[in-house]
């Protein structure tokens, strides 16, 4: 069951009392890491492209509501998985956090609770069961191309190998 | 003659196989050998690396250990894959734990990481293994000072200590081969920001927007075309040029390097797929 | 005193690069000034104050026999003293030198009027030859300096300028109020960024200070009267708990009264419960293993604090500065407590932990998991006791959220003040105060630690919010200038003084109260007694000779005389006559 708030949709709330707990669990996943060292100079949201197109998205706000301990709302928002891994922040963020990485930390928190946005798993799931992503894409139409081009047509991609991963990693509640 | 195990990626081979067909044959003109890597999977950049971190360190541990057993350093020619490999390299040879874990699955298949292969960007392929004189010894055909903008990508440069390919902030690699083909380098607003390609799986119209905001930055500079050198890259900063927001204006054609490069190097336009880029680079390649 | 020779006159029109030239024609002030009587040589230069326009002076006055100089350059308050001793160097007395005003007075505010600019040049410039025939020399005064400076007030401070001026070879009489040295550093438990508490870091310097043999310490005292001039004070110490007084003569005086941490009454339900308690008070909890409620003794769980409280209100009178120690000492407050207790919280307006080793309190703290949130501005947070537990409520800026929080112990970071006696102080040595209730400096930037009252210097927290280690770092500033002053053993005092005629006062002794500096007392050697002038205290402001009804007073080198003809310099100007020829 995927509950993902959508974009633009208010998040309506009574007064919310902080707690150290959830950025304290983000330290402990992988990619994490660095949550605490963030003061929140806004050099990222700055730098940011997607915060310059969709006002709703503030990689700072996510990063203090993480500080703040805002479990809930973070991890069921859609915001963390709207970051592009672009690392603009990253190369500019004085105290060298890795947005891209803690996001992906919620991201993972968030998926092993059930949330992760309808397209992501999709393609999630696509590529655990073909091996890659575009095995429904490969047309007869481009196998012509590839062979007038002179490449493989065969690609030789092996599927064994993303089932196993998703029967050890990704089935059974995202243990690791 | 210097070998490489090539690695396509999801996308390029289905998506853009001009851009596979040109790294082969510019390559090959400039004196390294491609292998293919067979049997291999996707890198899980950016899917499976959201939703479960040692699941994305076998992925690409996978795709390194192949390298491995097939005794050669691994080029990716796409952004990502080369991103993805690149941190899940750096991140086994420093966690001790991970790679234990990973080597486990790894050796159900008789496959082991030791990190001996190196994975490699094309551009580090140009840049280190070429070298710029070669590549300026190979021109035959130069271009007459054509007016053209690079993009490089994101996770072809950043984050920088780690993929170690160009200055993150100020990247020269393309716009060097760009001149050394006879054509003229420009530089925009906001050269090295994101083409916005990651964004189409969540939201295509911001997605659209970051891009054809890149798009109007390059044309304000008045050029005649746009080199890229990851096909996602490539894919997006073409189809944004046909959204409906840009129906009126005129579209620049983009050109990944190794397309961009070949017709310098003397190679035939068929064997770089030049009629089949969706926008037309021929007024690039006449001038 | 007045010079009978000829006035022989050199006027030099500085350029100041393209500074004044820009603006003004130098060139042509310059040749008509050379046309004026008694002008002996008239030229422009470049720059007056090089080298090379020092020596221009020197080499003209030896070859033209010039004996007075008039520079038209920048402002007096930059070279008067380099031309006055260019001038002296070379045989003339310094009060026959006058400078005129071209820079701050006609090219930096005119400056798209060529012609309009010249003009007035050319005026102020007339004006001053017309001043500088009447000048008359004087002799250059010293006074002597007693060798030994009153330090009032023994804090940290206090106690590191005292050492340092013993320990030059001085004598020093260090003044406290309270029965005990050391001040607030004493009382804290905890001082950052060492983590050692206050007693233990003073504990080397009170023993070196309280065995020193050239120090006196006076505790249970206040400095209850204080005249006299540089070098030369006369100070009356009581002692508050015997009631006996002590007449000293002091040379210089270093005031290190400190500050008080502000009691925020009214702010935050401050004053509602033993909970809710001030960072200073927080820091004179003695040191334990945990964290304890002053009301009831239990552990505390949850602990909030609040910055600028009290600092940084604008259009409250002495709450408009920032304390600027608050922000290195909470992070590090928070820092440490922040494993001895559950959930630690700094509510702030801005971090500014901006010294050495204090962003590392800063990233330190939020590695400890310390929250910080920022409030805005103008909706501070709201603190309710009425349920009994302290309920902190406020709108978080970075998050746009709204948040509260239930804690076991408010900590506030109230302001640096003026310590209550503080007026009685600055009354007491005549120094003026900024808006921040603090003692003004000489100039913020070039004499930060000496005051418009010659010889009497200001450190620490008396001159401005700070932490201890500025606070020493004053103390050794103003030890400096005093050892200065002392090891010089005289100082030259100014010749531009007022003088009363014997013979016209009136003894009305209102002079004696128009004095802003309390330069003039009545002599009673006569009868009746006349008016007479401290020329060490006297500023040469003026006031007095304005005053006296009796016409008594005059002012050397600003003679009523020299006024006029400048006056009639500008007024009856005629090319050729001197200046006051006509009606």
């Amino acid at each position: 069951m995927n509950e993902v708030i959508e974009l633009n949709q208010r998040n309506n709330q009574s007064q919310y009392t902080p707690s150290s707990a959830f950025s304290k669990e983000i330290e402990k996943t992988p990619g994490g890491e660095d949550i605490q060292h963030c003061i929140q100079c806004g050099m990222c949201t700055a730098s940011c492209m997607v915060a310059n197109m969709e006002e709703q998205y503030r990689p700072r706000k996510l990063i203090q509501k993480i500080l703040l301990g805002m479990r809930e709302e973070v991890l069921r928002s859609e915001l963390p998985w709207l970051c592009m891994t672009c690392r603009h922040c990253e190369e500019r963020c004085q105290e060298d956090v890795s947005l891209a990485e803690i996001f992906h930390a919620v991201r993972i928190l968030a998926a092993r609770e059930g949330h992760i946005p309808s397209n992501v798993q999709n393609v999630i799931d696509t590529v655990l069961e073909d091996g890659w992503m575009l095995k429904d894409g490969y047309s007869d139409m481009i196998e012509d191309d590839r062979d007038d081009l002179g490449l493989t047509t065969d690609l030789g991609w092996n599927n064994e190998f993303t089932k196993k991963i998703k029967k050890r990693y990704i089935d059974g509640g995202n243990k690791k | 003659m210097k070998e490489f195990a090539l690695f396509r990626g999801c996308t390029t081979p289905v998506r853009l196989p001009s851009y596979e067909a040109s790294v082969i044959a510019v390559l090959r003109k400039l004196g390294i050998n491609l292998v293919e890597m067979e049997d291999t999977n996707c890198c899980g950049s950016q899917y499976i690396e959201s939703i479960n971190h040692t699941a994305f360190a076998a992925m690409s541990g996978r795709l390194l250990a192949i390298g491995e057993k097939m005794g050669m350093d691994i080029l990716a020619i796409c952004g990502a894959c080369s991103g993805a490999m690149k941190t899940v390299k750096h991140e086994l040879d420093h966690d001790k734990k991970l790679r234990k874990e990973v080597n486990e699955i790894l050796a159900e298949e008789g496959l082991e990481y030791t990190g001996k292969s190196e994975v490699k960007h094309l551009l580090q392929i140009f840049s280190e293994d070429i070298g710029y004189t070669a590549i300026r010894e190979a021109i035959v055909r130069p271009y007459n000072g054509i007016r053209l903008s690079a993009h490089y990508g994101c996770h072809v440069t950043r984050p920088e200590e780690i993929v170690q390919v160009d200055d993150a902030e100020n990247p020269t690699i393309i716009d060097k081969i760009i001149e050394i083909a006879g054509g003229t380098a420009v530089d925009y607003v906001g050269k090295t920001r994101c083409c916005g390609g990651p964004m189409l799986g969540m939201n295509v119209g911001l997605a659209g927007r970051i891009g054809r905001d890149k798009i109007e930055n390059i044309r304000a500079e008045n050029v005649q075309g746009i080199i890229t050198a990851c096909e996602f890259c490539n894919l997006q900063l073409t189809q944004v040029q046909f959204d409906d927001e840009a129906s009126n204006l005129s579209k620049i054609p983009v050109m990944t390097l190794p397309q961009f490069l070949g017709p310098a190097l003397g190679i035939d336009f068929d064997s770089l797929g030049i009629e089949m880029n969706k926008i037309s680079p021929q007024p690039i390649i006449q001038g | 005193m007045s010079d009978t020779q000829e006035p022989r006159i050199g006027v030099f029109v500085c350029h100041c690069g393209h500074n004044i030239a820009g603006y003004v024609d130098v060139e042509k002030v310059a040749k008509q000034a050379g046309e004026l009587p008694n002008v002996v040589f008239s030229a422009d230069e470049m720059f007056m104050c090089s080298d090379a326009g020092q020596q221009l002076i020197k080499d003209k006055i030896k070859e033209l026999n010039l004996n007075r100089v008039v520079v038209a350059s920048c402002s007096p308050r930059m070279h008067e003293p380099t031309f006055r001793r260019a001038v002296e160097e070379a045989g003339v007395n310094r009060y026959q030198f006058d400078q005129v005003n071209l820079r701050e007075h006609v090219s930096w505010c005119h400056q798209n009027e060529w012609d309009k600019a010249t003009e007035k040049a050319w005026d102020l410039v007339r004006m001053s030859v017309a001043r500088a025939r009447k000048l008359e020399s004087f002799p250059v005064k010293t006074v002597r300096v007693t060798p030994r400076t009153l330090v009032v007030g023994g804090g940290i401070a206090g106690l590191r300028a005292a050492m340092d001026i013993a320990e030059r070879g001085f004598e020093v009489v260090l003044v406290e109020k309270d029965s005990e040295l050391g001040g607030h550093v004493r009382k804290h438990t905890h001082i950052f960024p060492t983590d050692r508490s206050g007693a233990d870091i003073l504990k080397p310097l009170l023993k070196d200070v309280k065995n020193h043999e050239r120090i006196t310490v006076m505790l249970n005292s206040k400095v209850t009267e204080f005249d006299g001039y540089i070098g030369n004070f006369i100070v009356t110490v009581k002692n508050e708990k015997t009631g006996i007084g002590e007449k000293l003569d002091i040379g210089t005086v270093i005031v290190t009264t400190g500050f008080e941490p502000f009691k925020p009454t009214g702010y935050y339900s401050y004053g509602e419960t033993p909970d809710i308690i001030t960072l200073a008070e927080l820091q004179e909890i003695p040191r334990t293993e945990g964290l304890f409620r002053p009301s009831d003794g239990k552990p505390v769980k949850r602990l909030v604090f609040i910055g600028c409280v009290g600092s940084r209100e604008p259009g409250k009178l002495g709450h408009e500065h920032c304390s600027r120690y608050c922000c290195s000492a909470t992070a590090k407050a928070a820092g440490d407590l922040a494993t001895r207790v559950d959930e630690v919280m700094i509510l702030y307006q801005d971090v500014r932990t901006y010294g050495k080793g204090h962003e590392e309190l800063h990233r330190l703290a939020r590695k400890n998991h310390v929250i910080y949130s920022k409030f805005p501005r103008d909706s501070k947070p709201k603190v309710d006791t009425t349920s009994g537990k302290i309920q902190v409520s406020w709108h978080d800026v970075l998050a746009d959220v709204d948040l509260e929080i239930d804690t076991d112990l408010l900590v506030l970071s109230s302001a640096m003040v003026p310590p209550e006696d503080m007026a009685e102080t600055a009354k007491m040595f005549s120094l003026t105060r900024s808006p921040d209730g603090f003692f003004n400096p000489e100039h913020i930037k070039l004499a930060p630690l000496t005051t418009h009252t010659a010889g009497v210097m200001i450190a620490g927290t008396a001159q401005a919010a700070k932490n201890a280690s500025e606070a020493v770092i004053d103390a050794s500033g103003a030890a400096a200038k005093a050892v200065s002053l002392m090891a010089a053993g005289e100082v030259e005092i100014e010749s531009t003084v007022s003088h009363v005629i014997p013979d016209l006062c009136s003894s009305c002794h209102t002079c004696v109260t128009a004095c802003p500096y309390g330069a003039i007392s009545m002599d009673s050697e006569h009868d009746p007694p006349i008016a007479f002038v401290q020329e060490a205290k006297c500023k040469g402001c003026g006031t007095c000779a304005a005053a006296c009804p009796s016409g008594a007073i005059v002012m050397y080198h600003s003679t009523d005389e020299q006024i006029m003809t400048m006056v009639e310099a500008f007024l009856c100007y005629s090319p050729v006559a001197d200046g006051g020829e006509s009606a």
